[in-house]
């Protein structure tokens, strides 16, 4: 009964709603990256450090901390959560979400590669991102269902949702050198990629109109499902392999002013060739099962009802097993930044873009005020990316051999629940 | 070592902080859509098997009922047999040479059948097994032969040899051939028998052996041939003067669909036939047909002198030449209508039983064919009662229903569904109110819920000549909560009752294979996404 009534509503979205079963109890995440790889210590004389952090992070333009939080802790999603973001809809809608956590190991040898100021650092990162365009018709149908569509089309088209789970071990080299009074960084780091899971569903035209009385249900869709290997998704499997860099550059003038170029996670991962890729390309009008075997008196065979339509098997003709390779979310971002001495405060302002994952661009400006060696604040404000603005805190705390880090570039939603974004970065190393 | 404890404990605190409600996230939406649908025609209501459709769309029930299939055994059957051939030396000593020929003579085995005189058969089926006894002190040479039995152009023979033996310590052979697909003559050795089948026996004494003293009374010769399961595809000869007959019922009609009401035909044609495929001349008497409609108790027996109680003969059937399964049936056929007998009367009775006791005599005025009766073993007689009844009637709470298995495998299917209502949207374009009922019944059969209430859904509209000019709609509301939910959760099965009313009953209303009854169930409400 239940895909009798809902198949058709849900037909573009059940692969989003089984990804979610699947996922991670703590699954929330994002690839963007709050740290930065250079901060003050390399300028210390710290030799080796180990560091273990972690991060979530959601954002989006419409979807409210609330409904995406009720959804993602598995509750009931009411009335008014969705009425909330009805009303935030803005025709072209997006939203973004991830977790990853990380550790790693750095070193800074008296020198690497017969350069001094270097360093390298080895880590482990394990990755969870899910990103998605829709319209409004899309939240609606999916959230309400298709009655108020009756004697309508709702306009499911230009719908895009990516889910990635992977893996990667990385190496990074990194060095810094003075030129006139100027400091030169770089670091370059590559990734070594293992996928985990993959779900890609691409609708780029796509529709449903629901008959007045209800009679009949018209589904016009273009649709692409890409999704891995669905006997193996155990953590260990290995779906698909890839690989990415990372590269740094920091150029500081004498007057402690920095100017920052970071790209991150440039790279892919090649699905095997056991990954599904399934196609629909054609209309489909739904009149309901044929029961009429059920009114045939004239058969004296011992007739039964099964009450399991074959609604959504008939429709997505096109199964086939193939390689599909998807590129990453990558980060590309400029930073400015400038000391403000009288206030023992840093401000940067940074532009960036996470690419292929449905983001928009964003600028944030921030501000780092040092209250002693130990502790330090600060405070950001950004707009763009899956959210709107934003309003970020952080605080940093040195603590002997150990420092903390507590950061939040979305802190709004940990107190307005009609917030549409909230993140999370925290960290812990140790130096020795 | 402490440092690292306390990254594991801060960010395990971390891991575990997040406890899930349930095991998906869940929420309402309201649907709007079909569930169901179906299109029932006539073929659907009555059979698209018995329905026969007139050149202007007008559609005709046919109901084509054969019985009576007599079966072969019936007439003749073959048993095993068995016979001794013997050979016993005179009583004096005698020494035999090497090479030395026995022989019996031509013998006969007399098949053991009774009331028939078969010339000849061709067998589809069936096996000779050969028992030898030897106490002579040689070795026997023995061919086994007859003559008369033909496959492929080639008479039965087999060769074998049994071991010297003596009195004291005799040797035996035994072995069976297939005789499947051999023609054999019954005429016996002279040609002048009938159910016998001759054979030739010769024995040698071993021709490199010794020579070797017979005793007075030695047995020469002891062999015991068996025909066993011998079933001819055909046979030839004469057939007897069987007496076949026969007191049964047999499924008949549709009153077997039909729980309830009345109906009224505008007219009803019978043909009665009996097809002869065998090659004897048959009397046939049929003492009664009796309709039954077991619901009602009601019996209405045929009414028809040139049928009833009459006896009719019935020619045989010829071939094209002798065994060639090319027969000629000969078909004797009655036809009756309204005018000539009742049959108009037993179809209104509603039956679903047909009641016959009758006979067929073989060759009632004996061997007049020189003994040329033939029979095929899968083709005898075949009696047929075929009813063309033209779908112009008039009913009255004709009622048809039919029971159907249902289980909701997983009762927490129904769970999510909230306040609901599924409509039913029936377009009726019969020319005829129908009252449907959609009965949920639990394991014992008891009725715990209908669906439709009311379950009327209107005739199509007619016009002065009760031709249907356009369907008519109607909707029927299923409200769903959760006592019906709980109903349908303890439905074992569900009856399916359909009761029909012409307009103006008696006035008759034809139907044609252009009206049909499409039904939508469209489903209206709460459900719950987990």
């Amino acid at each position: 009964m239940k895909r009798i009534l809902f198949a058709i509503i849900s037909i573009l979205f059940s692969q989003a709603v089984f990804a979610y079963k699947h996922q991670p109890d703590t699954s929330k995440a994002d690839s963007t990256r709050s740290g930065s790889y250079w901060s003050d210590d390399l300028s210390n004389y710290i030799k080796s450090k180990v560091t273990i952090e972690s991060e979530y992070f959601f954002g989006s333009n419409a979807l409210t901390i609330d409904l995406a939080s009720t959804y993602f802790m598995n509750g009931f999603i009411n009335n008014g959560m969705k009425d909330v973001v009805s009303r935030k809809l803005d025709g072209s809608n997006r939203f973004g979400a991830g977790f990853k956590y990380e550790f790693s190991y750095r070193h800074q040898p008296d020198s690497l590669f017969g350069l001094s100021n270097s360093f390298y650092q080895i880590g482990f990162r394990d990755v969870f991102h899910l990103d998605s365009k829709f319209n409004n018709d899309v939240f609606e149908l999916y959230f309400r269902g298709n009655k108020k569509y009756a004697g309508k089309t709702a306009d499911i088209g230009n719908f895009e949702f990516n889910q990635l789970f992977y893996q990667q071990i990385y190496f990074m080299f990194g060095h810094s050198f003075i030129r006139s009074e100027n400091k030169f960084e770089y670091s370059i780091g590559l990734n070594f990629n293992k996928g985990h899971k993959l779900l890609i569903i691409e609708a780029t035209d796509a529709s449903i109109y629901t008959q007045e009385d209800g009679e009949y249900l018209d589904l016009d869709a273009s649709l692409e499902i890409h999704r891995n290997d669905s006997a193996k998704n155990e953590k260990l499997a290995f779906n698909g392999i890839g690989g990415s860099i990372d590269f740094n550059f920091k150029w500081t003038d004498k007057k402690n002013r920095s100017l920052e170029f970071k790209t991150q996670n440039l790279g892919m991962i090649a699905w095997n060739n056991q990954s599904a890729f399934i196609e629909a390309d054609t209309a489909f009008k739904f009149e309901g099962v044929d029961i009429s075997e059920l009114f045939d008196f004239s058969d004296s065979v011992t007739n039964s009802i099964s009450l399991d339509s074959s609604l959504v098997e008939p429709y997505l003709t096109k199964r086939i097993k193939k390689e599909h390779t998807t590129p990453l979310p990558a980060l590309i971002q400029f930073k400015y930044s400038i000391p403000i001495e009288k206030y023992k405060t840093i401000a940067s302002t940074e532009v960036g873009y996470l690419l292929f994952a449905n983001c928009k661009p964003y600028v944030r400006q921030s501000f780092q005020y040092k209250i002693n060696y130990v502790h330090s604040i600060g405070l950001s404000l950004s707009y763009g990316g899956y959210s709107n603005f934003d309003v970020g805190l952080n605080y940093e705390l040195k603590f002997k051999s150990y420092k903390f880090k507590l950061k939040s570039d979305a802190i709004t939603g940990f107190f307005m629940k009609d917030a549409t974004s909230q993140g999370a970065f925290v960290s812990l190393s140790k130096s020795f | 070592m402490k440092g690292l404890t306390l990254l594991i404990i801060v960010f395990a605190s971390l891991f575990v902080s997040c406890k899930k409600e349930n095991d998906n996230p869940q929420w309402n939406v309201n649907f709007l859509g079909p569930l169901a649908k179906a299109t029932l025609g006539i073929e659907n209501l009555i059979g698209d098997s018995s329905l026969s459709i007139n050149s202007n769309g007008a559609v005709s029930l046919i109901i084509d009922t054969t019985f009576s299939n007599f079966k072969l055994d019936s007439i003749y059957t073959i048993p095993d047999t068995t016979i001794l051939t013997t050979q016993i030396f005179p009583p004096a000593p005698f020494p035999i040479p090497p090479g030395t020929v026995f022989t019996p003579g031509n013998s006969n085995v007399v098949l053991g059948v009774s009331g028939v005189q078969l010339k000849s058969a061709n067998l589809q089926e069936g096996s000779i097994k050969i028992e030898i006894k030897n106490t002579l002190q040689s070795k026997i040479l023995y061919t086994y032969k007859i003559p008369r039995a033909i496959k492929n152009g080639v008479p039965f023979e087999v060769n074998f040899t049994i071991d010297s033996a003596s009195i004291t310590d005799p040797k035996f052979f035994t072995q069976s051939y297939d005789f499947s697909g051999y023609t054999i003559d019954l005429t016996g050795s002279t040609g002048g028998s009938f159910n016998t089948l001759a054979y030739d026996v010769l024995a040698k004494s071993d021709p490199a052996g010794d020579t070797f003293n017979l005793a007075g009374s030695d047995t020469l010769i002891n062999i015991k041939t068996s025909l066993l399961g011998i079933a001819p595809n055909y046979v030839r000869g004469y057939l007897g003067q069987t007496d076949l007959s026969e007191n049964k019922s047999i499924s008949f009609g549709f009153g077997n669909l039909i729980s309830d009401g009345t109906i009224a035909l505008d007219s009803v044609d019978m043909k009665f036939e009996v097809t002869n495929y065998i090659g004897v001349d048959i009397q046939a008497y049929i003492n009664s047909l009796t309709s039954v409609n077991n619901r009602t108790g009601q019996t209405v027996p045929l009414n028809n002198s040139n049928l009833i109680q009459h006896n009719l003969n019935i020619n045989r059937a010829t071939e094209n030449s002798l065994a060639s399964y090319n027969v000629i049936p000969y078909v004797y056929s009655v036809s009756l209508n309204k005018n000539n007998s009742n049959i108009k009367q037993i179809m209104e009775s509603l039956p679903d039983s047909l009641r016959y006791d009758l006979s067929f005599q073989l060759n009632p005025l004996g061997n007049i064919s020189g003994s040329s009766d033939f029979i095929y073993s899968d083709k005898l007689i075949d009696t047929r009662i075929q009813v063309k009844m033209p779908l112009s009637f008039a009913a009255n709470q004709l009622t048809l229903s039919d029971t159907i298995d249902f289980n909701i495998e997983d009762a927490t299917d129904l769970d999510p569904i909230g306040p609901s209502v599924i409509t039913l949207h029936a377009m009726n374009g019969f020319p005829f109110d129908m009252n449907m009922q959609l009965l949920l019944l639990d394991e014992n059969n008891n009725v715990i819920d209908s669906l439709l209430v009311p379950g009327l859904i209107a005739s199509g509209q007619l016009d002065i000549n009760n031709l249907v000019t356009s369907s008519t709609q109607t909707k029927i509301p299923i409200p769903i909560d959760d006592n019906r939910k709980q109903k349908l959760t303890n439905t074992k099965r569900i009856k399916v009752r359909a009761a029909f009313t012409t307009p103006n009953y008696p006035q008759l209303v034809q139907l044609y294979n252009s009206y049909h009854l499409d039904l939508k169930f469209i489903g209206d409400g709460e459900y719950l996404i987990r």
